[in-house]
Protein backbone atom coordinates (compact mmCIF):
# COMPACT_ATOMS: atom_id res chain seq x y z
CA UNK A 1 0.00 0.00 0.00
CA UNK A 2 1.28 3.23 -0.99
CA UNK A 3 1.64 5.64 2.00
CA UNK A 4 2.71 9.26 2.28
CA UNK A 5 -0.04 10.56 4.85
CA UNK A 6 0.15 9.29 8.37
CA UNK A 7 -2.34 11.34 10.07
CA UNK A 8 -3.79 14.89 10.11
CA UNK A 9 -4.83 16.89 12.69
CA UNK A 10 -7.49 19.47 12.57
CA UNK A 11 -8.31 22.18 15.10
CA UNK A 12 -11.43 22.53 17.30
CA UNK A 13 -12.94 25.51 18.40
CA UNK A 14 -15.28 23.85 20.56
CA UNK A 15 -13.65 20.15 21.24
CA UNK A 16 -16.96 18.65 22.26
CA UNK A 17 -18.83 20.39 19.29
CA UNK A 18 -16.46 18.68 17.14
CA UNK A 19 -16.19 15.23 18.40
CA UNK A 20 -20.57 14.89 18.36
CA UNK A 21 -19.63 16.54 14.98
CA UNK A 22 -17.24 13.79 13.26
CA UNK A 23 -18.59 10.88 15.57
CA UNK A 24 -22.09 11.68 13.21
CA UNK A 25 -20.41 12.48 9.86
CA UNK A 26 -17.03 9.81 9.95
CA UNK A 27 -19.70 7.14 10.65
CA UNK A 28 -21.19 7.23 7.06
CA UNK A 29 -17.61 6.03 5.51
CA UNK A 30 -17.03 3.37 8.67
CA UNK A 31 -14.45 5.41 10.76
CA UNK A 32 -15.03 5.25 14.21
CA UNK A 33 -13.49 7.48 17.68
CA UNK A 34 -10.93 5.11 19.02
CA UNK A 35 -9.28 7.05 21.52
CA UNK A 36 -9.27 10.49 23.39
CA UNK A 37 -6.04 11.40 25.04
CA UNK A 38 -6.70 15.64 27.08
CA UNK A 39 -8.12 17.70 23.78
CA UNK A 40 -7.16 15.10 20.85
CA UNK A 41 -9.60 13.24 19.62
CA UNK A 42 -8.46 10.34 17.48
CA UNK A 43 -10.60 8.63 14.62
CA UNK A 44 -10.06 6.03 12.15
CA UNK A 45 -11.00 2.81 10.09
CA UNK A 46 -11.32 0.05 11.84
CA UNK A 47 -11.69 1.57 15.34
CA UNK A 48 -7.95 0.82 16.57
CA UNK A 49 -5.94 3.33 15.42
CA UNK A 50 -4.20 1.38 12.73
CA UNK A 51 -3.85 2.94 9.18
CA UNK A 52 -4.45 6.54 8.29
CA UNK A 53 -6.15 8.48 11.60
CA UNK A 54 -7.49 11.98 12.03
CA UNK A 55 -7.16 13.85 15.24
CA UNK A 56 -9.38 16.75 16.11
CA UNK A 57 -7.69 18.66 19.12
CA UNK A 58 -7.47 22.34 20.31
CA UNK A 59 -4.19 23.64 19.16
CA UNK A 60 -0.72 22.70 20.30
CA UNK A 61 0.12 26.41 21.47
CA UNK A 62 -2.86 27.00 23.20
CA UNK A 63 -3.90 29.52 21.00
CA UNK A 64 -7.23 29.79 19.40
CA UNK A 65 -7.94 27.00 16.75
CA UNK A 66 -8.55 28.20 12.77
CA UNK A 67 -9.04 27.02 9.12
CA UNK A 68 -6.76 27.20 6.78
CA UNK A 69 -7.29 28.43 3.29
CA UNK A 70 -5.95 26.30 0.66
CA UNK A 71 -6.25 24.04 3.10
CA UNK A 72 -8.78 20.73 2.66
CA UNK A 73 -8.86 17.09 3.89
CA UNK A 74 -10.35 14.62 1.37
CA UNK A 75 -12.01 11.39 2.63
CA UNK A 76 -12.12 8.77 0.11
CA UNK A 77 -15.85 7.12 -0.34
CA UNK A 78 -16.40 3.63 -2.25
CA UNK A 79 -19.72 4.35 -3.37
CA UNK A 80 -21.76 7.47 -4.53
CA UNK A 81 -24.31 6.85 -1.90
CA UNK A 82 -21.51 7.25 0.69
CA UNK A 83 -20.94 10.65 -0.35
CA UNK A 84 -24.55 11.83 -0.26
CA UNK A 85 -24.65 10.21 2.83
CA UNK A 86 -21.44 11.84 4.33
CA UNK A 87 -22.28 14.93 3.06
CA UNK A 88 -26.13 14.48 4.31
CA UNK A 89 -24.69 13.59 7.84
CA UNK A 90 -22.58 16.85 8.07
CA UNK A 91 -25.41 19.15 7.12
CA UNK A 92 -27.77 17.64 10.18
CA UNK A 93 -24.90 18.45 12.36
CA UNK A 94 -24.26 21.94 11.57
CA UNK A 95 -21.79 21.98 8.81
CA UNK A 96 -21.75 24.68 5.72
CA UNK A 97 -22.32 23.36 2.11
CA UNK A 98 -19.41 24.07 -0.39
CA UNK A 99 -20.44 22.30 -2.50
CA UNK A 100 -23.34 19.43 -3.20
CA UNK A 101 -22.54 16.01 -3.81
CA UNK A 102 -22.21 15.37 -7.66
CA UNK A 103 -19.94 14.33 -10.52
CA UNK A 104 -16.96 16.62 -10.91
CA UNK A 105 -15.73 15.28 -14.66
CA UNK A 106 -13.68 18.56 -15.10
CA UNK A 107 -11.54 16.81 -12.53
CA UNK A 108 -11.52 12.95 -13.83
CA UNK A 109 -14.79 11.40 -15.66
CA UNK A 110 -15.61 9.19 -12.63
CA UNK A 111 -14.92 11.98 -10.20
CA UNK A 112 -18.19 12.00 -7.56
CA UNK A 113 -17.48 14.17 -4.65
CA UNK A 114 -19.27 16.90 -2.13
CA UNK A 115 -17.38 19.60 0.09
CA UNK A 116 -18.20 21.09 2.85
CA UNK A 117 -17.07 23.35 6.46
CA UNK A 118 -17.04 22.14 9.46
CA UNK A 119 -18.38 24.09 12.40
CA UNK A 120 -14.70 25.42 13.10
CA UNK A 121 -14.23 26.28 9.48
CA UNK A 122 -11.90 23.34 8.42
CA UNK A 123 -12.81 22.41 4.88
CA UNK A 124 -13.82 18.70 4.05
CA UNK A 125 -14.39 16.94 1.33
CA UNK A 126 -16.08 13.35 0.26
CA UNK A 127 -14.32 11.83 -2.73
CA UNK A 128 -15.88 8.62 -4.85
CA UNK A 129 -13.65 7.55 -8.03
CA UNK A 130 -15.03 4.57 -8.37
CA UNK A 131 -16.05 4.10 -12.06
CA UNK A 132 -19.33 2.14 -11.00
CA UNK A 133 -19.78 4.30 -7.51
CA UNK A 134 -23.46 4.15 -7.99
CA UNK A 135 -23.93 0.43 -8.01
CA UNK A 136 -21.33 -0.60 -6.21
CA UNK B 1 -9.93 3.45 -1.57
CA UNK B 2 -12.14 2.85 1.31
CA UNK B 3 -10.84 3.27 4.74
CA UNK B 4 -8.02 6.09 3.76
CA UNK B 5 -7.64 9.62 3.43
CA UNK B 6 -8.16 10.37 0.13
CA UNK B 7 -5.98 13.32 -0.33
CA UNK B 8 -4.80 16.61 1.72
CA UNK B 9 -4.36 20.18 0.35
CA UNK B 10 -1.76 22.68 1.60
CA UNK B 11 -2.69 26.32 0.08
CA UNK B 12 0.77 28.26 -1.19
CA UNK B 13 1.04 31.82 -2.55
CA UNK B 14 3.84 31.42 -4.32
CA UNK B 15 3.91 27.72 -6.05
CA UNK B 16 7.17 28.05 -7.24
CA UNK B 17 8.46 28.64 -3.82
CA UNK B 18 6.14 25.46 -2.87
CA UNK B 19 7.11 23.45 -5.22
CA UNK B 20 11.11 23.56 -4.72
CA UNK B 21 10.13 23.49 -0.89
CA UNK B 22 7.58 20.41 -1.08
CA UNK B 23 10.22 18.72 -3.80
CA UNK B 24 12.97 18.65 -1.09
CA UNK B 25 10.78 17.57 2.13
CA UNK B 26 8.41 14.99 0.56
CA UNK B 27 11.64 13.70 -1.83
CA UNK B 28 13.01 13.08 1.41
CA UNK B 29 10.14 10.69 2.62
CA UNK B 30 10.40 8.64 -0.83
CA UNK B 31 7.66 10.76 -2.51
CA UNK B 32 7.89 12.21 -5.65
CA UNK B 33 5.75 15.23 -7.63
CA UNK B 34 3.39 13.06 -9.69
CA UNK B 35 1.65 16.20 -11.60
CA UNK B 36 1.79 19.98 -11.89
CA UNK B 37 -0.90 22.09 -13.72
CA UNK B 38 -0.75 25.48 -13.14
CA UNK B 39 -0.70 26.45 -9.69
CA UNK B 40 -1.68 23.34 -8.16
CA UNK B 41 1.04 20.00 -7.87
CA UNK B 42 0.38 16.13 -6.68
CA UNK B 43 2.48 14.60 -4.52
CA UNK B 44 2.82 11.03 -3.91
CA UNK B 45 4.70 7.71 -3.16
CA UNK B 46 5.29 4.93 -5.71
CA UNK B 47 2.63 3.64 -7.15
CA UNK B 48 0.28 6.54 -6.63
CA UNK B 49 -0.12 8.81 -9.79
CA UNK B 50 -2.93 10.83 -8.33
CA UNK B 51 -1.44 12.21 -5.28
CA UNK B 52 -2.00 12.45 -1.43
CA UNK B 53 -0.91 15.57 -0.86
CA UNK B 54 -1.83 18.40 -3.51
CA UNK B 55 -0.22 22.21 -3.37
CA UNK B 56 -2.92 24.88 -4.67
CA UNK B 57 -3.65 28.57 -4.74
CA UNK B 58 -6.87 28.40 -2.82
CA UNK B 59 -9.95 27.37 -4.86
CA UNK B 60 -11.77 30.87 -3.53
CA UNK B 61 -8.77 32.84 -5.50
CA UNK B 62 -8.00 34.59 -1.62
CA UNK B 63 -4.54 34.50 -0.02
CA UNK B 64 -3.35 31.54 1.29
CA UNK B 65 -2.79 31.27 5.23
CA UNK B 66 -2.25 28.19 7.65
CA UNK B 67 -5.29 27.49 10.16
CA UNK B 68 -4.31 26.52 13.83
CA UNK B 69 -4.69 23.20 14.63
CA UNK B 70 -3.86 21.89 11.19
CA UNK B 71 -0.88 19.56 10.68
CA UNK B 72 0.05 16.58 7.90
CA UNK B 73 1.87 14.03 9.76
CA UNK B 74 3.75 12.25 7.02
CA UNK B 75 5.00 8.59 6.86
CA UNK B 76 8.73 8.13 7.52
CA UNK B 77 9.88 4.68 6.90
CA UNK B 78 13.09 5.03 9.83
CA UNK B 79 14.24 8.06 11.85
CA UNK B 80 16.94 8.51 9.12
CA UNK B 81 14.16 9.92 7.20
CA UNK B 82 12.45 11.72 9.41
CA UNK B 83 16.25 13.46 10.13
CA UNK B 84 16.70 13.58 6.32
CA UNK B 85 12.99 15.32 6.08
CA UNK B 86 13.53 18.14 8.98
CA UNK B 87 17.06 18.94 7.51
CA UNK B 88 15.75 19.37 3.66
CA UNK B 89 12.86 21.83 5.16
CA UNK B 90 15.71 24.41 6.92
CA UNK B 91 17.68 24.18 3.84
CA UNK B 92 13.93 24.67 1.23
CA UNK B 93 12.71 27.88 3.33
CA UNK B 94 10.84 25.97 6.31
CA UNK B 95 10.90 26.55 10.05
CA UNK B 96 11.24 24.59 12.88
CA UNK B 97 8.84 23.52 15.05
CA UNK B 98 10.31 20.62 16.89
CA UNK B 99 13.64 19.10 16.29
CA UNK B 100 14.23 15.55 15.41
CA UNK B 101 13.98 12.86 18.02
CA UNK B 102 11.98 10.39 20.18
CA UNK B 103 9.07 11.21 21.38
CA UNK B 104 8.31 8.28 23.56
CA UNK B 105 5.19 10.40 25.52
CA UNK B 106 3.22 9.51 22.44
CA UNK B 107 4.29 5.87 21.61
CA UNK B 108 7.42 3.61 22.24
CA UNK B 109 9.80 3.77 19.73
CA UNK B 110 7.97 7.06 17.87
CA UNK B 111 10.21 9.21 16.36
CA UNK B 112 9.39 12.58 14.76
CA UNK B 113 9.97 16.16 13.66
CA UNK B 114 8.18 19.45 13.36
CA UNK B 115 8.02 22.06 10.27
CA UNK B 116 6.09 25.17 8.56
CA UNK B 117 6.50 25.38 5.38
CA UNK B 118 7.49 29.16 3.70
CA UNK B 119 3.16 30.06 3.96
CA UNK B 120 2.90 28.67 7.30
CA UNK B 121 1.69 25.41 6.97
CA UNK B 122 2.80 22.72 9.76
CA UNK B 123 3.86 19.38 9.02
CA UNK B 124 5.67 16.32 10.62
CA UNK B 125 7.35 13.58 9.71
CA UNK B 126 6.31 10.61 11.57
CA UNK B 127 8.35 7.25 12.31
CA UNK B 128 6.99 4.18 15.02
CA UNK B 129 8.45 0.82 14.63
CA UNK B 130 6.78 -2.16 13.28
Amino acid sequence: MAVGISYITLGAKDFDAALAFYDRVLAAIGWSRFAVHGAYAGYGPGGDGSGQTVWLCSPFDGGAASFGNGTMLAFGADTHAEVDAFHAAAMAAGATDEGAPGPRPQYTPDWYAAYLRDPTGNKLAIVCTASQGASA
Amino acid sequence: MKAMVSYVTIGANDIDQAVAFYDAVLGALGNRRVWQQGTWAGYGPEGDDHGTVLICSPFNEEVARPGNGIMVGLHADSPAQVDAFHAAALASGGACEGPPGPRETYGEGYYLAYVRDPTGNKLSAFYRPG
